[in-house]
């Protein structure tokens, strides 16, 4: 818990982008009552557009703060560190109570339009000695129309004192003042309100609380990050824990060159797993529609060997001579067409030749097909991890980034976005210096990053 | 036909095969405080794959600026009381950390927070997540819209206007704001557009940012003017950008 002394916020940006911009515009989520989803600034005055405050008020508009309250509570929150408990206080000796987040901007509502045809969704809870809060009536204030609809009994939450997502749509079917332009002037962002008697204090709590888009991912936990090894062969998984190059795999001729007395096949080789990043935990911004998507996280890869001087797979002979192999990665298999980013015109799996600009413990430069133009590159370079700049967007060991979305090439063409919720990262070594009898060691970082 | 494999193995090997799939939560903390002030708080830490994991916790820099950028790092203001974790399949533990500001701290500093588990032994996956601090009343707000264009490539037939924002303050901000679309000819308003809060602009540098003003065949023949307006702690700044359509 924090001291008075600060102040502070949570917020996360990963799916407040609508999945058409490449920019910056447009939220898919707005956070009413969120520590997940930004949007409401409680109590930020006038001048701010998306001021509101917590409004308690009862038939009688008098004496409300004795009729109910809300409360935060910090332990055993369900979505980030804190939620509220609303309580009316003994309803029957107070008629109705009510419970509002309301703006309070300069002009008394907020343009919540664009969620037309969305949804409202909420967490709530309610225990079994407060049953009869279900009964609690939830609504809005839209254009200066009070209603409400339904409970939350009939938004299908139980007295079991389980949390649950409720949600209801805003549609004109669901209550006829629910319309765009009405909704252009939100007063009253959702309202709890008890009109049952009931002879005691009744309290549930409610958490998360946000306005959302039609057709905007709803996922919560944009941290998910996962990532998984598969064969190239066949993209069949693989319970490994290494990842192995075999010397002539994509070796067009077909022969197997054994590493004997220095005989191994020399040049570029790919590894014969690839790694999938899972994405679809990470995000839920549709790329598939944008060059682009406005993500705040970016992946990159990173490689970590036990030399001080170069970076690549390392191994050590046993006069003590360091043996070092370069190392690459790029993230589709087929090799692209400059010109024609959406199509794979070279559908097989060869590197034909990667030229390495200038080595040293990074690559200054990146590595390209031999047959493309210079300007492009499909091929990347490692850093160390400590090297990875998260705001970099011409980094090349960037993977995703939310300016250039999922990074398959360099210069001219790039930004490309393919719509890839499971990109694929293929590593490739020079075995160009490589010595036999050695095991060759080293550490992929895979990044995830936000801002 | 002999077949030689070379393979790479792990520099950190465990008998543990330790699968991430870690969630972490909140993404982003942002934290207003005097000096020579302390604050606790956790981060959640859930493992949702179906075998336990392990997991370290450290801290490393971002970003500062110039007046922070040498005393101040993110060790000695953000301290975690424990760096190594196991959470069970399915369960969720409590990362705690405490920031500390001292006498002297002004402007704002930045860290990153990192959470690094082993995939299996060749892989290891991080998730970084920021820490931002503004010292409260050191602050200096100082921005503008260095630049603003017109995107004339036209990615899938849309009107994208291109800013750079710079920040010559010592706090970094988020900016929101609005883009108001007139037409030069009549003066009228044709759209308005919402800037929501995005990626920061650090300290000392500027950042460029796309702002889609229009879709395919959205706006008529004519010329326009797009009017940004731009906000961010409390400050205002604004440009305009004068385009023409030629359907």
């Amino acid at each position: 818990m924090f001291k008075k002394s600060f102040i502070i916020s949570f917020l996360i940006f990963s799916f407040t982008v609508t999945f058409a911009y490449a920019g910056n515009i447009g939220r898919n989520v707005y956070g009413v009552l969120s520590e997940t989803f930004l949007g409401t600034h409680f109590d930020a005055g006038s001048g701010d557009v998306d001021s509101v405050t917590f409004e308690f008020w009862n038939d009688q508009w008098t004496d409300y703060k004795n009729t109910m309250k809300g409360e935060t509570i910090t332990s055993g929150a369900v979505e980030g560190n804190s939620y509220t408990r609303l309580i009316f206080l003994n309803p029957k000796n107070c008629g109705w109570g009510a419970g509002a987040i309301k703006s309070t901007n300069s002009g008394g509502s907020k343009n919540m339009g664009v969620y037309f045809n969305g949804k409202v969704k909420f967490l709530a809870r309610v225990s079994s000695e407060n049953s009869a809060a279900l009964n609690c009536n939830v609504g809005m204030n839209l254009n200066g129309n009070i209603f409400y609809v339904g409970t939350l009994r009939s938004l299908g939450l139980e007295a079991n004192n389980q949390w649950k997502e409720l949600s209801f749509e805003l549609k004109s079917s669901v209550n006829s003042n629910i319309t765009e332009t009405n909704l252009g002037k939100t007063q009253v962002l959702i309202v709890f309100m008890q009109d049952s008697n009931v002879s005691s204090n009744l309290s549930f709590d409610i958490d998360n609380i946000r306005w959302v888009k039609n057709g905007a991912p709803t996922k919560l936990n944009p941290s998910f990050f996962d990532v998984n090894l598969k064969n190239v062969s066949d993209n069949s998984s693989v319970n490994a824990s290494t990842i192995s190059w075999t010397s002539g795999y994509f070796n067009t001729s077909g022969k197997n060159i054994a590493l004997i007395n220095d005989t191994f096949r020399k040049g570029w080789v790919v590894a014969d797993k690839y790694i999938e990043i899972d994405m679809e935990k990470v995000y839920d911004v549709d790329v598939s529609t944008s060059y682009a998507a406005s993500v705040n996280y970016s992946i990159s890869m990173c490689l970590k060997n036990s030399s001080s001087t170069r970076n690549g797979l390392y191994a050590v002979t046993n006069s003590g001579q360091e043996v070092v192999l370069p190392m690459a990665w790029r993230s589709i298999k087929e090799l692209i067409s400059p010109t024609t980013p959406s199509q794979t015109e070279i559908p097989s799996f060869l590197i034909k030749e990667i030229i390495i600009q200038k080595e040293s413990r990074y690559f200054e430069g990146h590595l390209k097909d031999a047959n493309f133009s210079e300007n492009y590159y499909t091929w990347f370079y490692f850093k160390d991890s400590s090297d990875i700049k998260t705001d970099d967007d011409k980094s090349y060991v960037k993977v995703w980034s939310y300016k250039e979305g999922l990074k398959h090439g360099e210069g001219a063409m790039a930004p490309i976005n393919i719509a890839e919720k499971k990109p694929k990262i293929y590593l490739a070594i020079n075995t160009t210096d490589a010595l036999g009898g050695l095991k060759y060691t080293g550490k992929i970082c895979v990044v995830l990053a936000y801002e | 036909m002999k077949k030689f494999l070379l393979v790479v193995s792990c520099i950190i090997c465990s008998s543990v095969l330790l699968y991430a799939d870690l969630s972490i939560s909140p993404a982003v903390i942002n934290v207003v405080a005097t000096d020579a002030a302390i604050a606790e708080s956790t981060y959640k830490v859930s493992n949702t794959a179906d075998t336990k994991v392990l997991f370290k916790v450290s801290v490393e820099d971002w970003k500062n600026c110039s007046q922070n950028s040498s005393d101040v790092t993110a060790e000695k203001w953000l301290k975690l009381p424990q760096t190594e974790f196991e959470i069970a399949p399915k369960a969720t533990v409590e990362v705690p950390f405490r920031i500390e500001t001292f006498k002297g701290m002004t402007g704002s500093v930045s860290a990153m927070v990192v959470f690094s588990s082993n995939k299996n032994s060749m892989i290891n996956m991080t998730m970084k997540v920021p820490v931002y601090l503004i010292i409260d009343g050191t602050e200096d707000i100082d921005f503008k819209i260095d630049s603003l264009k017109i995107d004339e490539s036209k990615q899938n037939g849309n009107i994208y206007a291109v800013l750079n924002l710079k920040n010559d303050g010592n706090v970094h901000i988020r900016h929101t704001g609005k883009v108001t679309v007139y037409d030069t000819e009549t003066g009228d308003i044709v759209k308005k557009i919402e800037i929501e809060e995005t990626f920061p602009t650090y300290c000392e540098s500027s950042r460029e940012f796309t702002v889609n003003i229009a879709g395919k065949d959205e706006l008529k023949k004519g010329k326009y003017l797009a009017l940004f307006d731009l906000k961010a702690l409390g400050r205002f700044v604004q440009k305009s950008v004068i385009f023409e359509v030629n359907n």
